[in-house]
């Protein structure tokens, strides 16, 4: 592969660990990586390990990672055959994926038409249901005065349910009914706030799981309706649907409901004529047997390495051969991988002051070695991390072969990492791993929460002893 | 110290670091809620002073504004970049006295309106301010670059028809004392 001509170029249009990331998988499948650049990031880790930068902007997201144009714009100008979109920014924006297409350059994700199809939730809730893939039961409120119609409505969809209105967004115009009363007193007001507030009082009404787990599955399309599935992920650790914590199986899944998650998976794939790496995310309740498709993510997730370890694929190399028209080269793979893997993630953030983010410059940084640790990260001594971008610093992977092994040796392994100079969420990994109720598995997206501000407290009152 | 409430929230602090970088200041101290902002174009700020963890990373939003000569008149400066100057000593031949003008955007640059028209400047000729010196395409959009700085044009960095990056140095221009 010496020859230029037969050398395959990969623009990489995004920054931190994923930029590494897709810049190893290039040149493990033989091709040049060039990494699209804002000036803050020209001396990072990936700028040095690329075989070429382009600066197309200055620090602010906004005006240089996020602009599709200017994505285009260093593809041609590197030559480039493919871009990998990464995580986050571009990676799911049809119009990036259009340009480039005008322009004879491949995308590492799938087609414009898939990332319209699943980018809004009632657009994806129709793919899912065409697929036959199990979704929250919901209905349209027709009136909310009408204490009948408001009867039948929750009795079809089941308590506790959610009133929602159609209009609303980011968790605003969202009240919880656990029975009929509270429905009947809610839903007038309910009405009137979304008036107030969206201009539009339409309302509906969905089944509300308030113990929950987050579960998704792994899954690479051909394109052409062929499927492979590589196991589920349990996200569940999360805060304030930020997941802190991921782990390859999930654990305590039945035989039944891990094939009700892949066969939905599955289904949805072949629908959608899938393209590539993409993940499908459920809800699984732990108070019933139900399971409920939330979203697609049509895009290589920042969790992806403990798949990886898991089965052992590299779905990034993968990404990039399919872009290129070649085979990906990955196998068939049991439903269960023949490993545990898990993933902590460490962020500049200060989870004793309400997770506020904490950048700044690390002066040393050591990270512990031995078998099944896997380190996906863009620190460096002496690196200054920019407050402009996520807070996401590493990714510290374990893999062993069983969950409590693998708990085991990644709890060993955060206490011997060291990230000097800043405040990270290392300590937080450290408690979790070591609580009764992680170690058993298969706690809800509820769970963390509550914990760490419990935690938090008792940690500040204890210094207030000390003084 | 002030209470958490008055803490202001990390998206407001990048919002105000957004503003101050495209205003015309040289350093800016601003104090809020329990957190002080420093930012500063030249050098770096010293690390004393009441800088928490959240203010000192803005100085990754200083920009090194290296002027040889008399430094542009803030106002009328386009926003200079984090691309410090050349040092003058690029065995380019390249004549890179006077002020940078860098370019705005990643893209092909254009020296004329069209193929074949004469060029909006050359070396020697007198430019204002917003005086267009060239074109930056991106993706067929035609985007007019100004000078940004009055003077007189010394050398082009670049050549016409030639890809450039986001702040790269596509002339110089010597400024008039004023």
């Amino acid at each position: 592969m010496s020859d230029p001509a037969t050398v395959p170029t990969v623009l990489v249009a995004n920054r931190g660990e994923i930029a590494v990331r897709v810049i190893e998988a290039a040149h493990r499948i033989g091709a040049r990586a060039v990494l699209a650049v804002s000036t803050a990031d020209r001396d990072s880790v990936g700028a040095h390990l690329a075989d070429e930068t382009i600066v197309i902007g200055p620090a602010q997201a906004s005006q240089s990672y996020l602009r599709p144009e200017f994505i285009a714009q260093a593809a041609l100008q590197s030559g480039a055959d493919v871009v990998h979109p990464g995580y986050g920014f571009l990676s799911e924006q049809p119009e990036l994926t259009e340009i480039l297409e005008a322009e004879g350059v491949a995308f590492a994700g799938p087609r414009a038409e898939t990332l319209r199809a699943v980018g809004d939730k009632s657009s994806a809730r129709k793919v899912a249901i065409a697929a036959g893939v199990p979704v929250a039961a919901a209905a349209p409120v027709v009136d909310p005065h009408d204490a009948e119609h408001l009867r039948g409505l929750g009795e079809s969809v089941g308590y506790p349910l959610l009133v929602k209105a159609v209009y609303g967004g980011g968790g605003r115009g969202i009240r919880l009914a656990p029975d009929y009363e509270t429905l009947v007193q809610l839903a007038p007001q309910a009405a009137a706030e979304a008036i107030a507030a969206f201009g539009n009082g339409e309302l509906y009404v969905e089944r509300y799981y308030g113990a929950a787990r987050h579960v998704e599955v792994q899954v690479f399309g051909d394109g052409d309706g062929g499927v492979l599935i590589f196991g589920d992920r349990d996200c569940s650790v999360q805060r304030r649907h930020q997941k802190l914590i991921e782990e390859c199986p999930a654990p305590g899944l039945s035989e039944q409901r891990r094939r009700v998650l892949h066969d939905a998976s599955r289904a949805l794939v072949r629908e959608l004529r899938y393209r590539g790496a993409g993940t499908i995310e459920f809800m699984v309740d732990t108070q019933s047997e139900d399971v409920i498709f939330l979203e697609v993510n049509a895009r290589i997730q920042v969790e992806h390495p403990v798949t990886e370890e898991a089965f052992g694929v590299d779905l990034v190399a993968a990404q990039l051969r399919l872009a290129l028209g070649l085979d990906p080269q990955l196998p068939e793979v049991p439903a269960v991988p023949p490993a545990t893997a898990i993933e902590v993630r460490v962020n500049a953030e200060d989870p004793d002051r309400d997770f506020r983010p904490a950048p700044g410059r690390i002066t040393t940084v050591s990270w512990p070695r031995g078998p099944g640790i896997r380190v996906d990260t863009h620190l460096r001594d002496e690196y200054s991390f920019p407050p402009f971008y996520d807070s996401l610093m590493a990714k510290l992977i374990v893999r062993a072969h069983d969950r409590a092994a693998a708990v085991g040796a990644l709890e060993s392994a955060v206490r011997r990492t060291r990230i000097d100079g800043v405040v990270t969420t290392l300590p937080l990994h450290e408690h979790v791993l070591n609580h009764p109720d992680f170690r058993a598995g298969g706690v809800p997206t509820t769970w963390f929460g509550p914990l760490w501000e419990e935690h938090s407290r008792a940690t500040a009152e204890m210094r207030k002893a000390d003084r | 110290m002030a209470t958490e409430r008055s803490t202001p929230s990390w998206s407001d602090l990048l919002e105000l670091v957004t503003e101050l970088d495209g205003a015309g200041f040289e350093n800016v101290a601003i104090t809020y809620g329990d957190v002080s902002v420093r930012l500063s174009r030249g050098d770096l700020i010293s690390e004393n002073g009441s800088s928490n963890g959240s203010t000192r990373p803005a100085t990754e939003v200083s920009t090194p504004a290296e002027v040889p000569s008399a430094p542009a008149p803030a106002a009328s400066t386009p926003e200079p970049v984090a691309e410090p100057a050349p040092s003058g000593t690029g065995g380019s031949g390249v004549d890179t006295t006077g002020t940078a003008v860098p370019s705005p955007m990643v893209g092909v640059f254009y020296r004329s309106p069209s193929p074949g028209a004469p060029p909006f400047v050359q070396e020697g000729d007198r430019v204002e301010a917003d005086s267009t010196i060239g074109i930056i395409e991106v993706m067929k959009l035609m985007n007019p670059v100004q000078a940004g700085v009055a003077g007189t044009v010394s050398s082009f960095a670049v050549a016409d028809a030639q890809a450039v990056e986001f702040g790269e140095d596509l002339l110089y221009v010597v400024p008039e004392r004023s």
